[in-house]
């Protein structure tokens, strides 16, 4: 009996155990998100809400968040984290569509020809109408687009002059933000926060 | 004697097991391809080296903004009917109902009608709690929502924060389930709102050119939710989304001049009702 207590003690302590460990995984993108990783100076009149990203990683870890940047719309963007991590990078990158035409088939059909003078031009009956001669086989192309995405790279953070990238898109698309933590021969975890921020419209002039 | 504490050790081995596994599916189940690796520059440090992508598309909240200032009219008969909250029953249905009454929150609150707003945060306050989600549409929201009940800026403030800690609170714990489904019914709430307070079709209004800009949108939020697509119920979604993205890729087809046709334009519509149907039921 008092084993059986002991085993049931276990269990329920290791599952107490575990379960802790398990919530103190969880709850990172709260935390970060409460913690003051950016400045005042750097956030300024943006609306950070949305698009950002809180997340805990670690040094030699990296990561990626795609966004969508709306057209016409002021952004600020930019990538700060504990200070115990060290540097951290980070590359702004735009993939563009490009379409290209390409034949997606070549056919092979039958069409009537048609009598031509030494010039090249067609010759017309009394009713005005071509003259056929017979029939020739000819290739008939169907083409169709193809879609090719090349990334360009439009901010990087190890030789940009400014620590943020604004942008004013003309065009809706989407963005990929990498970001690199240092490696060090102590790693540690920390918080990261990948700021998305759009600039507040007129009509709506609430600051956080 | 013995057989039962043999018994109570495997029964401890297995609970031990069982609540392991629990573990390590909360801690990496949104932190894909998270292999343990030792740090090369020293052996006594066990670290993972994460390289994992996420996925946003702005929310619902920046689409109604745009439409109010564009001068879009509000149609408040094409949102959804609060009173059916309780007929959503599954959890695929609750969390893709919230997304769309959460759309329709935001929605109310830009066009500033206050007795709508209220009635589209209870009705999210009912499936969020049904669905355990605690962020977002609890008491403290609801108490800063009847404070500031006549001040559209700050009802704009307060259900962009209750979008904001929802998914905040669904990200940190790993139900990407129920994120996907809230921000896939999210989205397709806030463009069928946008393509219904457009009436006559225009070509150059800037509001038709922001629903063909939703196409973007589409294609991030495809990506995000194919992470999780063997979940089947994600899946189900996932195929509708294609459909509509099929219907989106005709755009790509346009000459430069032409943002989106009225044909195409007509076609979007047309999927998006099919879709928002299918979900509200």
């Amino acid at each position: 009996m008092l084993r059986f207590n002991i085993f049931h003690k276990i269990t329920i302590s290791t599952s107490i155990i575990l379960l802790l460990v398990a919530v103190s995984f969880s709850g990172q993108a709260q935390k970060c998100a409460k913690k003051k990783l950016a400045d005042k100076e750097i956030r300024e009149d943006y609306d950070y809400r949305g698009q950002s990203l809180f997340i805990e990683l670690g040094n030699g870890d990296s990561t990626t968040l795609n966004i969508v940047l709306y057209s016409k719309q002021n952004y600020r963007i930019f990538v700060v984290g504990e200070q115990k991590l060290g540097k951290i990078d980070y590359e702004i990158i735009v993939p563009r569509k490009k379409f290209n035409r390409v034949v997606q088939n070549i056919q092979q059909k039958k069409v009537t020809a048609y009598k031509k003078d030494p010039n090249g031009f067609y010759l017309y009956n009394t009713e005005g109408e071509r003259i056929p001669i017979g029939e020739v086989m000819v290739n008939d192309t169907i083409w169709s687009r193809e879609t090719n995405t090349t990334e360009e790279l439009v901010y990087n953070s190890r030789d940009a002059e400014s620590t943020f990238w604004t942008a004013t898109p003309g065009k809706t698309q989407m963005i990929s933000i990498k970001v690199f933590v240092e490696k060090t021969d102590k790693p540690q975890r920390g918080c990261i926060g990948v700021y998305v921020g759009r600039e507040f419209s007129n009509a709506y002039q609430f600051r956080r | 004697m013995s057989m039962k504490i043999g018994n109570h050790f495997y029964l401890f081995l297995l609970n031990t097991l069982f609540v392991s596994a629990i573990v390590i599916s909360c801690t990496f189940d949104t932190k894909k391809a998270a292999p343990l690796v030792e740090d090369e520059s020293n052996g006594d440090y066990l670290i993972y080296q994460m390289d994992e992508t996420s996925y946003k598309i702005p929310s619902p909240m920046e689409l109604f903004l745009y439409l109010e200032q564009n001068g879009a009219g509000f149609v408040k008969e094409s949102m959804h009917d609060a009173s059916k909250q309780s007929t959503y029953l599954s959890r695929k249905d609750k969390s893709l109902n919230l997304g769309i009454y959460s759309a329709d929150l935001a929605y109310s609150t830009v066009f500033g009608d206050f007795q709508q707003t209220l009635t589209f945060f209870d009705a999210a306050k009912s499936l969020s709690s049904d669905l355990g989600l605690h962020e977002g549409y609890g008491e403290q929201i609801a108490g800063r929502i009847d404070q500031n009940l006549t001040n559209v800026d700050s009802l704009i403030d307060i259900t962009t924060d209750s979008y904001d800690e929802a998914t905040l609170f669904l990200e940190d714990q790993g139900l990407a389930d129920i994120l996907g489904f809230i921000v896939a019914g999210g989205w397709i709430e806030s463009l069928h709102l946008s393509i219904q307070s457009v009436g006559e079709y225009q070509q150059t209004s800037p509001l038709i050119e922001r629903i063909a800009d939703q196409q973007v949108l589409l294609d991030n939020l495809l990506q995000f939710l194919r992470k999780y697509s063997e979940n089947n119920q994600i899946l189900e979604v996932v195929t509708q989304l294609e459909e509509l993205q099929e219907v989106y890729d005709q755009l790509y087809y346009n000459d430069e001049n032409t943002v989106i046709t009225k044909e195409q334009f007509v076609a979007i519509s047309n999927k998006v009702i099919e879709i928002r149907e299918s979900i509200i039921h």
